[in-house]
């Protein structure tokens, strides 16, 4: 059973060891002005030294009490100015200090501490002595006075009676009481005491007499004398009364050598020093103290030495100068920081019940006071929560001024003359890194003193300042916690680690040439390696640096190291704000909220969309003459952003590392302090996040990683350069192919068989997308969809058309179905819930939803939030729904009828009209895609070694809902392999196949035999992307020739999933926003009329004006 | 192959089977307590109960990204983050629309806590254990993946899932 001292145990040990702390501060600071007056410091170690007696004795560590007790005594002397603050004497209170760190170290690892304290204790005892002997007239002065207070006068008959007991050995204890001067009825307590002590001993005297002792004792000192047979715990035990500040117990005994009249105030020294050589060994007697002593001086008779108990309230600790602290397991504030989370959204559940409350209570005067109580909860309740998370961080000062002591013994010992600087004390770490980074930071500081610095002699030789700086900074920079450890010392040797890095055969010398300096450095941190010459007791044998690396490691922290030959040495421990709470920017890109830590953020700025050039493909902006790329979150998340062109775009400028990006945002909603909370606890790392946090409406707010997303540019840059460096041969290959090819299509390509094709092929094809003719149905199947599309087409361009009335009539309508503020939100949604219903297929993810929204809803930006309101909230009344329901079935019907009648025209052509687009351009760029088509198809000939023919290309422009279907089978997976097109226009090519005819390729361009594939694997994969490449570059070098368009393909990626998903990432990836998109579409076939794939070219539609544009120009 | 497909020809196995049960006889210990829900199809699947944490209505969910599709999002589960599986897309059927009878069934899988997306929580149903049989018996290939047995009780079967595979997609490897 490990040593233990009971249920106190660890409030000892926190409390002793933060008075350690305490005491060697102060006293450091008495050292470094040994000559001024440090009245405020020298009472500030009294009293922690006082403070640290009682606790030890209070836990039974009498030995240490004992300690605290001598300590305190010589500090008294230094207090009372009766003694002075001698070299001396700080160094035996180090010793001290020393002593009681390795006691409370042993209790602390459950052992019984067996440190010999008696050599110190003599030690304090001697100095005392010895500057008692110095000024012995003051201070026997000063003792008087101050001991006057408990010093009983006796009378001869007492005395007679104290002498004679104290002759036949009959214990002898002076009890002293003192009872807080504020206590209520202090006489009872005397009288509680005294019915205890009754029971055991024998009253010599007491002042005043016990039996004055009545209501209108006013006094609130009692002395007693007596003798008793108990021990002195007994005593102690009766004493403690509640509103007691001080018991005192002073064991009497009589020198042998005493008679009556000598008992009088004299010969004190003489009887004290007879007393020590005669009973040196009283059994109970454990210490001696110089207080006693000089009391002994003055008051001859009971020369004793005197145990103290002091407990109860001491004044002193309230004028305590630091700040007290209660230690609380960080899980337990984990826990605390939940329970708060849910009572803020608990509450913030008031809300909504006081709008309720509003509607049927007509009181107001209630509803005010029950509005009032509402916010005055929902502020409490945040103000808690805030305050909490504060709790979790800790200011790093608490590990560094612990060092003061360590660096000063440091430097005594190598005799170096060093100057300790502590820097950003404040800067704030999680507790969790703070427990663990004070042994490196110490091994650090140790190398520093050690190799680092060089001793005073070499400095002066070298014309530094004799005192060397040996510095500790901490700082938070970017989203990390910086702390360097420093010194002007002479540098790292890299000549001798090299020697030592070949010695030990940690690198080849070919390799270490080759390496940089800092490079070098690094092998410091290797186990085993040291480039000290001796061995000394703390460094040197080459553990430490890579136990520093190890643990700072552990808390996902890195080390640097800067050196500087003669000029000093600086490593660089950086910590991640791991758990912490930081400071973030709040920004949304459509009802979504993201944060950006703070610390990664620049700054924010705002810009209009002419602000923005394209440089190699990428969106840059030239921020005061610095060229910043642009990073658009939304398209990093995948949604759509509810920006339009003519608003001014908020950016994010944010820096990791000496990278800076510029962050494109919807909208920016201030600074809030999050907790990050991790995702992989109970998912995984997502890319592109460094967590979530929970806002304090209990909605959860996704944290940016934005090293992760500014890696992401720089390699995505990097992608670019490599490619176009590889690109640029690519490009040429397919040129030179190309004009081979078309050396030989011009004869092939006015073949029979692509003629045929075109036309059985382009009846069937063109049939799916064109359709669309809005059937007015009450049953609503798929078609429904499509109707949806040419109604918010009619709302869409009713500005620029003679639909105007629509619109006005849709408006009207609305609010006409709009009859309570609650059902509002629903309609929106409502067209899409029918839909849904109906038919699975037609049902987008949700994710599609939240692109989907804003294509279909014009006029709601509001969607998401809506619809999530309505998600959450259900309908609360059926009644209202069914009514909603009917009216909007109703005022669908009345909208498509509209349209119907107003809009009998094919709807293709209301498109091209509203985009300003004519036929006959339209028929040109036709023209334009079968040569590309061709090419397109003449290169995947000669990749398969077969025979391919083609459908005609379709060129239309359709709504970016009908691609998939243009496409393929919705509920079929397929593999698309698309290619971003970059340049004046901006698209993409999708080639897609069916799994069966993908696999199949793959294995054509392996050369394996047909079915051999059955999944998609690597190669596949590369197979199919090098195929795109080829065959998309062929169509769009056509395409660029012809239109005399810089147009450039990037590269390319597959995709394996329903063709739905497939274009919607295509879409959104590329950036294709708007409801409709310009489609080239063309199918190819094998001679065998079975399908290969589907080559499309998706582009926005102003790339397309763009095309027409240059067409008529040229 | 889709995933579809799967369950459905799972389904139409289990259908074939003929069942016999009389599990009044069967002692407390060799019962497994189900929790019983639907994805609106014909099967009815069902979860231990001892993996079930608790079953909420639909909150807040707030969106993911870059993850597959059928991860929904996360949500605060008192202070914690935990992500939902829209389990009909995660068995590869469409989505359907929230109603009144949505539920998240948060369940407990290895130490992580997950929601389960589902349309409708029935009951639960005390289902003896000779009358699960384990998936290979009557299906093979990968819908073990997601399966833990077939439950049989009178008149009806219904799929146990395994949940160890609901967050991460398979390996394509």
């Amino acid at each position: 059973m490990a040593f233990t001292i009971g249920e106190y145990q660890d409030i000892f040990l926190e409390e002793a060891d933060e008075q350690l702390q305490e005491l060697n501060q102060s006293l450091l600071e008495l050292e470094k002005n040994p000559d001024q007056i440090h009245t405020e410091t020298i009472n500030s170690i009294f009293r922690t030294a006082h403070s640290l007696k009682s606790s030890a004795a209070f836990v039974g560590l009498n030995d240490l009490s004992d300690l605290a007790h001598h300590m305190e005594n010589l500090l008294q002397g230094v207090r009372d100015e009766t003694m002075k603050m001698t070299p001396e004497i700080i160094e035996v209170l180090f010793e001290c200090f020393d002593l009681i760190n390795s006691i409370i170290n042993s209790v602390a690892s459950g052992e019984e501490p067996t440190q010999d304290l008696s050599v110190t204790i003599r030690k304090i005892k001697n100095i005392a002595d010895n500057s008692n002997a110095v000024e012995p007239a003051k201070e026997s002065g000063l003792k008087e006075k101050k001991k006057e207070n408990s010093k009983i006068q006796y009378t001869q008959n007492e005395i007679k009676t104290l002498t004679g007991g104290l002759k036949i050995e009959k214990p002898c204890y002076e009890l002293y009481i003192e009872i807080d001067p504020d206590a209520q009825m202090k006489w009872i307590k005397i009288q509680l005491i005294m019915n205890s002590l009754d029971q055991f001993v024998e009253v010599i005297k007491s002042e005043p007499e016990v039996d004055n002792i009545s209501d209108d004792w006013k006094d609130s000192s009692f002395k007693i004398t007596f003798f008793t047979d108990q021990p002195v715990e007994k005593i102690k035990e009766v004493c403690v009364i509640d509103q007691i500040n001080r018991v005192e117990i002073r064991k009497v005994s009589l020198s042998k050598k005493n008679n009556k009249t000598a008992m009088k105030f004299h010969d004190k020294e003489v009887l004290f020093q007879e007393k020590e050589e005669e009973n040196p060994s009283e059994a109970e007697i454990t210490s001696q103290s110089p207080e006693n002593i000089t009391v002994d001086k003055t008051s001859a008779l009971y020369d004793e030495d005197h145990e103290e108990i002091a407990f109860g309230r001491r004044k002193e600790d309230k004028k305590a100068v630091s700040l007290k602290i209660v230690k609380v397991s960080v899980d337990k504030l984990d826990l605390l920081l939940n329970t708060v989370g849910e009572l803020v959204i608990a509450n913030s559940g008031f809300f909504s019940l006081f709008d309720d409350l509003k509607k049927t209570n007509t009181d107001k005067s209630i509803i005010g006071e029950f509005k009032n109580r509402m916010d005055q909860m929902s502020r409490i309740a945040k103000d808690l929560q805030s305050r909490i998370m504060q709790t979790r961080m800790v200011p790093i000062g608490q590990v560094l001024s612990r060092f003061n002591r360590p660096v000063r013994d440091l430097a005594k010992e190598f005799k170096k003359n060093i100057k300790f600087v502590i820097k950003g004390e404040d800067t704030e770490l999680d507790k969790k890194v703070i427990d663990v980074i004070g042994e490196p930071l110490l091994h650090l500081l140790r190398n520093s003193i050690d190799h680092g610095v060089e001793k005073p002699e070499e400095r002066r030789r070298l014309g530094k300042p004799e005192e060397a700086v040996v510095s500790i900074n901490a700082y938070q920079g970017g989203n990390q916690i910086f702390v360097e450890v420093g010194d002007d010392g002479k540098g790292l040797d890299i000549e001798k680690i090299r020697k030592i890095a070949l010695k030990k055969n940690l690198v080849g010398p070919e390799m270490l040439d080759n390496m940089s300096n800092d490079d070098i450095c690094e092998f410091i941190f290797h186990p085993g390696f040291s480039t000290a010459d001796i061995v000394t007791d703390i460094s040197g044998r080459g553990v430490g640096m890579n136990v520093v690396k190890e643990t700072v490691n552990e808390l996902n922290g890195s080390v640097r190291i800067e050196t500087e030959p003669g000029m000093g040495t600086n490593f660089i421990l950086a910590f991640p704000l791991t758990l912490a709470i930081i400071p973030a920017i709040m920004v949304k890109v459509r009802e979504e909220m993201y944060s950006i830590p703070l610390p990664d953020v620049i700054e924010t700025i705002k810009i209009i969309q002419s602000d923005i050039t394209t440089i190699e493909g990428r969106e840059v902006i030239n921020l005061r003459g610095e060229i910043l790329s642009l990073l658009r979150l939304n398209e990093f998340i995948g949604i759509n952003s509810s920006l339009t062109e003519e608003m001014k775009t908020p950016v994010v400028v944010v820096g990791y590392g000496n990278r800076k990006i510029g962050v494109i945002v919807d909208s920016l909603e201030g600074k809030q302090e999050i907790v990050i909370k991790s995702l992989e606890e109970n998912y995984t790392n997502i890319d592109g996040l460094s967590g979530a946090s929970i806002l304090g409406d209990g909605s959860i707010c996704l944290i940016l990683d934005i090293a992760s997303m500014i890696n992401k540019v720089i390699s995505d840059e990097e992608k670019m350069l490599r490619y176009r460096k590889s690109g640029d041969l690519d490009i040429k290959r397919i040129d030179e192919r190309v004009v081979e090819i078309e050396k030989e299509v011009s004869e092939v390509e006015p073949e029979p068989v692509i003629l045929f094709d075109e036309q059985e092929e382009s009846g069937k094809i063109k049939s799916e997308p064109v359709k669309p003719k809005p059937t007015p149905v009450t049953d609503i199947s798929s078609e429904s969809l499509t109707i949806d599309e040419d109604t918010e087409f009619g709302i869409d361009i009713s500005s620029e058309h003679e639909e105007k009335d629509i619109t006005e009539d849709i408006i009207f309508n609305k609010e006409d179905v709009v009859e309570e503020p609650e059902t509002i939100e629903k309609i929106p949604d409502q067209p899409e819930d029918i839909t849904s219903d109906t038919k699975d297929d037609i049902i987008q993810s949700y994710k599609d939803e939240v692109n989907d929204s804003d294509k279909k809803m014009a006029e709601s930006t509001t969607v998401i939030s809506d619809q999530s309101a309505e998600e959450k909230n259900f309908v609360k009344d059926d009644d209202i729904e069914d009514k909603v329901k009917e009216t909007l079935n109703g005022f669908r019907q009345e909208l498509e009828d509209n349209i119907m009648s107003n809009v009998n025209v094919d709807s293709d052509d209301v498109i091209i009209k509203s985009l300003e687009i004519e036929k006959k351009d339209m028929e040109k760029i036709d023209v334009i895609a079968n040569i590309g088509a061709a090419n397109a198809a003449e290169s995947l000939s000669r990749i398969l070694d077969k025979g391919v023919s083609l459908s005609i290309p379709e060129v239309e422009i359709v709504p970016i809902k009908n691609i998939a279907k243009s496409i393929g089978d919705i509920d079929t997976v397929y593999l698309g392999v698309f290619m971003p097109v970059t340049g004046d226009i901006n698209g993409a090519v999708l080639f897609s196949f069916t799994e069966e005819s993908g696999f199949e390729l793959i294995d054509l361009l392996y050369g394996m035999s047909t079915g051999k594939t059955k999944t998609l694997d690597q190669d596949g994969e590369s197979a199919l992307k090098e195929l795109t490449n080829i065959i998309g570059s062929s169509m769009i070098n056509a395409l660029s020739e012809k239109i005399n368009l810089s147009i450039r393909p990037d590269v390319p990626t597959v995709i394996h999933d329903y063709i739905q998903s497939t274009v919607d990432s295509v879409l959104l990836q590329n950036n294709i926003t708007g409801d409709y998109a310009m489609s080239m579409n063309t199918y190819f076939f094998h001679q065998d009329d079975k399908v290969i794939g589907n080559l499309i070219i998706l582009s926005e539609t102003e790339s397309l004006k763009r095309m027409i544009n240059m067409l008529k120009n040229s | 192959m889709n995933k579809n497909e799967i369950v459905e020809r799972t389904v139409s196995t289990l259908d074939e089977d003929s069942i016999e049960q009389d599990d009044e006889l069967v002692s407390e210990d060799d019962i497994e307590q189900i929790v019983s829900f639907s994805l609106s199809n014909e099967v009815e699947y069902g979860i231990d109960i001892l993996q079930i944490h608790e079953i909420l209505r639909v909150v807040d969910i707030s969106r993911l990204p870059n993850t597959p599709d059928f991860i929904m999002g996360v949500i605060n589960l008192r202070g914690k983050v935990i992500p939902v599986v829209n389990v009909r897309k995660r068995f590869g059927y469409s989505e359907n629309k929230f109603t009144e009878e949505t539920r998240i069934i948060v369940v407990g899988v290895g130490s992580k806590l997950i929601g389960l997306l589902v349309d409708r929580v029935f009951q639960v149903i005390r289902i003896p254990k000779d009358n699960i049989s384990s998936p290979s018996e009557l299906i093979e290939g990968v819908s073990a993946e997601f399966i833990h047995g077939v439950g049989r009780l009178r008149n009806r079967l219904m799929i146990i899932l395994k949940l160890d595979n609901m967050l991460f997609p398979e390996k394509t490897e």
